[in-house]
């Protein structure tokens, strides 16, 4: 009888320790985070020029949406206060506030939000070990996100994305897309890795990184946004190009004395090895 | 448009951020550069030094046998809101924002001992009249002045100011500051007691901030730790305690000194004493 006790006690003790013990190497990400623009900033922040699809592992079809794009799009009150998706708000302007909720009981971290502050785009990222909703659950602009530590990584797979974008000039992706970001924290920087895969629009991952620097500013404003008529047009009028008769699709590579198929993008375009394809 | 001119006024000063709100969100480390000896391995029984205690603060201090942490109805409870940061756990601090108006609407603060839990108002709203409960955290509103959180509390549950007796009424009333300087968190407290303080008291704790984001648990259950007689407390009656003048043998200290009391925190102190 004392054998089978302490047997069991010895059990439920070594349970319950394991279920209360936190895992380890988990990095407190929470704070608002400025981000740096010491990378890819042209492209960032006044934006990308209209056809500039460089070293982008595009396809023929993410092209041929490309350049069907028209800026004039922004103008129309149904795209004036979309927010950007999560696979392209944390390379945008705004800070980034970071927030953890944590269990009382268990005090394990069961959910970490991200609020970045144009257009208010607002994720959050489940860490309870939650699954993924069926595949016709509802997409969205952030997307359904679940997050893991490896070490004292945070390694985030989101999708039930809606049709978003991975630049701002028309580079569009469906909602078929799937993103892995990586957030890795080293003192009061953190650095963001963020890769898409999409099997329509892209032929290879898509690999990015962002820096962020810790502020000790608790402030942030809010976004509020409600559309308003820009532009007068008949009902029915959507701006775009038609296939082959966008007119300006081929400045950037006139204006930078770039090949114009380099700036077309696909795969092959991001390695050294295509300048000498370009000299044959 | 001289219609409009008003509205976009009010929108945009209501929706403006207060200026110079510092993040205090993280975990934090307690440092014991300061007090450690009180706060580490704990106070001796009777030291009261420098602390401005009344004659009936000391009464019940005097009255104090540590033996009542072994009562299952004492072994489970929390620091409140008075010793807490004084304490030796990790703190971890978190914003509640409106995601409305991004305004802080409250700020959370946790300490692992027996989960301490705080929520500090932000949003402006009024104490509860006096006949609200009592916490062993109390009811705690918050504003910033500049970049320092000013926080009052008040509905304190009858606690302590040190681990060795020296308590509080259920009327201490508590200031705090809290000043972010980098990694480096200062926290000021200032507590009031109609009955068992002559003065405020003042301390001051450092914390330094952690990446680290775990903190186990605290599930505590009370047991019988000392098996006792039906309603027996431990304790001492007034004047019968014989611990009460260890402190001062030990050290080498005037008892009246190590009695406490406002002026035995002045150096004008000494010179009475060599009278």
């Amino acid at each position: 009888m004392h054998r089978y006790f302490f047997t069991f006690s010895a059990v439920f003790v070594f349970v319950l320790a394991a279920a209360v013990t936190p895992a380890s190497a988990q990095v407190d990400l929470s704070g608002i985070w400025a981000p740096l623009f010491h990378e890819d900033q042209p492209e960032r922040v006044p934006g990308p020029e209209v056809g500039d699809y460089s070293g982008l592992p595009i396809t023929d079809a993410e092209r041929l949406r490309g350049e069907s794009w028209d800026a004039s799009l922004l103008t129309l009150p149904e795209h004036q206060c979309k927010p950007h998706p999560s696979t392209y708000g944390f390379r945008g302007v705004g800070n980034l506030r970071i927030a953890n909720v944590i269990d009382e009981e268990t005090q394990q971290l069961t959910k970490i939000f991200t609020h970045i502050q144009w257009q208010e785009q607002e994720r959050e990222i489940w860490m309870d070990d939650r699954p993924s909703p069926p595949d016709f659950a509802a997409h969205t602009w952030q997307g359904f996100s679940k997050g893991h530590w490896e070490g004292n990584t945070l390694v985030v797979e989101t999708d039930h994305l809606k049709a978003g974008w991975i630049r701002r000039n028309g580079l569009a992706l469906t909602d078929k897309a799937h993103m892995t970001e990586r957030f890795i924290r080293h003192g009061n920087l953190l650095t963001h890795v963020y890769i898409i895969e999409d099997p329509y629009y892209l032929s290879e991952p898509l690999v990015k990184t962002n820096g962020f620097q810790l502020t000790n500013d608790l402030t942030m404003a809010p976004y509020p946004c409600q559309s308003v008529i820009e532009v007068q047009r008949e009902d029915g009028d959507v701006p775009h190009h038609l296939p082959g008769k966008n007119p300006y699709i081929n400045e950037y590579a006139k204006k930078h004395n770039l090949p114009v198929e380099g700036t077309r993008g696909g795969a092959e375009t991001a390695i050294p090895e295509f300048g000498k394809k370009l000299k044959k | 448009m001289r219609r409009i001119l008003p509205f976009v006024a009010a929108t945009l000063l209501v929706s403006a951020p207060a200026f110079a709100q510092a993040d205090l969100g993280g975990v934090w480390a307690p440092l014991m550069h300061e007090d450690q000896p009180e706060r580490g391995p704990g106070p001796e029984i009777g030291d009261y030094l420098g602390l401005p205690i009344t004659d009936a603060m000391r009464l019940r201090a005097e009255s104090w046998d540590a033996s009542i942490l072994t009562v299952p109805e004492h072994q489970c409870k929390p620091h409140p809101s008075t010793y807490g940061f004084r304490g030796v756990g990790n703190l971890r601090i978190t914003n509640e924002i409106d995601p409305d108006t991004q305004q802080v609407t409250k700020i959370f603060t946790h300490i692992g001992w027996q989960e301490q839990e705080r929520e500090i108002w932000m949003d402006g709203r009024p104490h509860p009249p006096d006949f609200a409960p009592h916490t062993w955290q109390g009811f705690s509103t918050g504003h910033w002045e500049g970049n320092v959180l000013v926080v009052e509390t008040d509905h304190l549950k009858a606690g302590w100011i040190r681990r060795n007796g020296l308590a509080l009424t259920d009327k201490a009333h508590m200031t705090e500051r809290f000043f972010r300087h980098g990694d480096v968190l200062t926290h000021v407290y200032i507590i009031e007691d109609p009955y068992y303080l002559s003065e405020p008291l003042i301390k001051t704790n450092g914390f330094r901030l952690t990446t680290d984001l775990t903190m186990a648990p605290y599930p505590c259950a009370s047991v019988v730790e000392v098996v006792r007689e039906d309603g027996e407390v431990p304790h001492h009656l007034p004047g019968k305690n014989p611990f009460i003048g260890s402190f001062a043998t030990k050290h080498n200290v005037p008892a009246e000194a190590a009695s406490g009391g406002a002026e035995t925190a002045l150096p004008e102190y000494m010179k009475k004493l060599k009278r």
